[in-house]
């Protein structure tokens, strides 16, 4: 098992989470599938921190967890972004009774 | 001899009279005007002393035989082109520089009286000032360039002091008026100076006159021609001679200046001075001497029918320009010059009359005049004065100078001279009509009730009078002092030529001493002619007696005689036309309809046409992209997500 499987499956994991955050309609899962999106990245970033490692890095300075860091920070963005996310999805249904995103063209004006 | 700097302060001193009075005096003393009119006397009488400076320094000069040097300043580099800044002095600069001044200095001391109570005093002055140092900074020019600054200063302070009273819409015409036509003749100037400067000749003045960069042929006749053209729009030479009656609408003060000392003398001078280059060409000598002749006598025909008497003036300074130009076209340089300085006393004195005229009935009309001999007695006696020196009778001045432009005209070579000849003298003729007709009309006959009268006839309450009322009186002194000066003047400048040259000396000065004086190497002076200068003065008398039989005695009942010459005297009184052709003609059908017409229909029509085509362009791309803009982000994304698999996609094929 390699860097690849992993990046195989952050790929796989990324486009379905693509795909339903385009084509689905419902608020919810455009954001679940944002959520997979972000789950893909963090696959990924931390695949790179345990395969890739820079020449001449380990030597001198250690073990370094620059990729888990990055996806904790992700993680961290994430849950505030679904909360906001959440927060207008509720501020929309109070609006408009509805949660479909199609609806939602007032930003065309 | 003069230093430089003196030069230069010649220049310098009424221009900073022009500012202090504007920049000053206007705005924070205007509560006391007087002062202004004091700064720019004091001014200009400090000018006038440095010019006598400047001519004895020029006589000394010519007779020690030392040409008076003055160093080259640098004004701007560009590329290989060097214009040079500096001052000449020589006779010709010198007698234009003290005719300028002292001629302004009359006239300042005569507007004190003259415009005393006008809401634009300081202005006036001021503009005053800014003409007189353009003028002398125009005669002191030591490059074309620098020449032509000062010539179109000129220009605008003509401009900005006929249409002094520009509240009044005739004013504000005229002004504009002489503007426009002299702008024309200027273009000639302007395409000579282009000319010299393309073909990469020196555009200091002595170069240009020394020669050396002048072409041959053809080229060397229409240089010279545009240098004329320069000339003929602001001498006021046919066609371009249009200007100068109107010119009439500014204060009488301003005409005197203009008509004597400072605008028209420019165009003499600008031919006196590149003189040389004139000679190159014979043909644009003839040219010269042709539109000069011409003009004189075309002149002075209009001026025997106006009832204007400024009009009447104006017409015989343009008939007396006429000489000017013709004298120089016929090779006679000195007495050009010398009919220009001899003019300039008699011109300003006749004008300063007139206005002094004004000043007691409120018109300008002759036809409402009448009967002031009596009243006005030291106008009466200075007027007559200026007239006959104007005429050209022994001994006054303008005899004299006349004379020797008839003589030099009778002795020159060529169908060109003879036909000048006959030209003045038939001018000559004409001059003493008019000028004798004005002189009755106005003066003699019982008084005919002045601007009321007019105002009564023409049916109107006031238009141009209005702050005029009969007052029969004999003017202030301030306006009668420089009047009897100038009269001085017009009885005795012809002397300081020595004209009859009949002994070595008189009164210490030599034969032709002028002629000589204001000269160039190779041109000749001729000497006194006895029986011409009778047959002149005898042509001139005849004029007076047939005006005197016309207009004082009562036997000969003017309808009577006018009776058959009333096409002539229409003819006449609608100015040849030459307005209707200009302003009728020319400018409205030509300029309005043609040209401007023409681009009327390029504006509305291409113009606005692109215009509209760009917007519509826009317009319309705009609307087929916002098809695209559906508001919903999920189509965006669709779009971002497809590019950037493109890009990704562009990459990883092409991009290693």
């Amino acid at each position: 098992m390699g860097l690849e499987h992993f990046l195989v499956l952050s790929a796989i994991l990324f486009c379905i989470g693509l795909y339903g955050a385009l084509a689905r309609r419902n608020v919810i899962t455009v954001l679940m599938s944002i959520e997979l999106m972000f789950n893909a990245v963090n696959i990924a970033l931390v695949a790179f921190a345990k395969y890739v490692v820079p020449v001449g890095v380990e030597e001198q300075l250690g073990r370094m967890l620059t990729g888990q860091v990055f996806a904790i920070f992700v993680i961290t963005v994430a849950a505030a972004e679904i909360a906001l996310g959440l927060g207008i999805v509720i501020a929309l249904y109070r609006n408009r009774e509805t949660v479909d995103v199609s609806e939602a063209s007032i930003m065309r004006r | 001899m003069i230093p430089e700097a003196a030069v230069w302060t010649i220049f310098f001193l009424p221009l900073g009279a022009f500012l202090f009075i504007a920049l000053v005096v206007r705005p924070f003393f205007n509560n006391s005007p007087q002062q202004s009119g004091l700064i720019a006397i004091i001014a200009i009488a400090g000018s006038l002393a440095l010019s006598a400076w400047a001519l004895q320094s020029a006589i000394t000069s010519a007779t020690d035989q030392v040409t008076l040097d003055f160093p080259l300043h640098e004004w701007l580099t560009v590329g290989s082109l060097n214009i040079s800044l500096g001052v000449t002095v020589d006779p010709l600069t010198s007698v234009m520089l003290v005719v300028a001044t002292g001629v302004s200095l009359m006239v300042q001391i005569y507007s004190l009286g003259y415009m005393r109570g006008d809401p634009g005093y300081s202005r006036y002055f001021a503009i005053m000032c800014l003409f007189t140092a353009s003028m002398a900074g125009l005669v002191i020019s030591s490059n074309i360039v620098q020449m032509y600054v000062f010539w179109e200063l000129v220009g605008v302070c003509s401009y900005l002091l006929i249409g002094f009273w520009f509240n009044r819409p005739a004013a504000a015409a005229a002004a504009k008026k002489a503007f426009i036509v002299t702008r024309i003749g200027d273009f000639g100037f302007l395409i000579a100076i282009l000319y010299l400067f393309f073909n990469g000749s020196s555009l200091a003045i002595a170069d240009i006159n020394a020669g050396e960069a002048l072409p041959a042929g053809m080229a060397a006749t229409w240089l010279a021609v545009g240098i004329f053209a320069g000339a003929v729009g602001k001498s006021a030479q046919f066609p371009l001679h249009v200007w100068l009656p109107d010119a009439m609408e500014g204060p009488t003060p301003v005409s005197a200046l203009i008509h004597a000392a400072t605008m028209v003398a420019a165009g003499v001078f600008l031919v006196a001075r590149f003189f040389p280059v004139f000679e190159h060409s014979t043909d644009a000598m003839s040219a010269v001497a042709m539109v000069g002749a011409f003009t004189a006598i075309f002149a002075a025909t209009m001026g025997l029918v106006m009832n204007d008497i400024k009009r009447v003036l104006a017409y015989s300074t343009v008939s007396q320009l006429g000489y000017m130009i013709a004298a120089l076209g016929i090779g006679a340089y000195g007495v050009a010059i010398f009919h220009l300085f001899n003019h300039a006393f008699f011109k300003a004195l006749l004008f300063m009359g007139a206005g002094s005229v004004n000043h007691a009935t409120g018109t300008f009309d002759m036809r409402y005049m009448g009967g002031l001999r009596k009243i006005m007695p030291w106008t009466y006696v200075t007027m007559v004065i200026g007239s006959l020196s104007l005429v050209g009778i022994f001994p006054f001045a303008g005899f004299w100078s006349k004379d020797e432009i008839l003589l030099h005209a009778w002795r020159g070579d060529g169908s060109v001279a003879t036909i000048v000849f006959w030209l003045l003298m038939v001018s000559v003729f004409l001059t003493a009509v008019y000028s004798f007709r004005m002189i009755y009309m106005t003066f003699h006959g019982d008084f005919k009730g002045g601007v009321q009268r007019e105002q009564e006839e023409r049916g109107e309450g006031s238009t141009a009078g209005a702050s005029h009322e009969v007052q029969l009186a004999e003017s202030p002194v301030f306006m009668v002092l420089p009047m009897l000066v100038l009269a001085v003047g017009a009885v005795v400048s012809g002397y300081v030529a020595n004209p009859l040259g009949v002994s070595d000396k008189f009164l210490g000065i030599e034969a032709h001493w002028f002629s000589n004086f204001v000269t160039l190497p190779g041109l000749h002076v001729e000497k006194f002619s006895l029986s011409l200068a009778v047959i002149s003065v005898i042509v001139g008398g005849v004029g007076i007696m047939i005006a005197t039989a016309m207009y004082l005695s009562p036997r000969l009942p003017l309808g009577a005689v006018g009776r058959p010459f009333r096409g002539i005297h229409k003819l006449l009184s609608e100015r040849y036309y030459m307005d209707h052709l200009y302003e009728g003609q020319i400018v409205s059908r030509g300029i309005y309809k043609v040209f401007a017409g023409t681009m009327d229909w390029f504006d509305s029509r291409i113009v606005d046409n692109v215009a509209e085509f760009v917007g519509w362009v826009s317009r319309n791309i705009g609307r087929a992209i916002s098809v695209f803009q559906t508001g919903q982000v999920q189509g965006y994304a669709v779009v971002v997500a497809v590019g950037v698999t493109l890009i990704v996609g562009a990459f990883l094929i092409w991009g290693q």
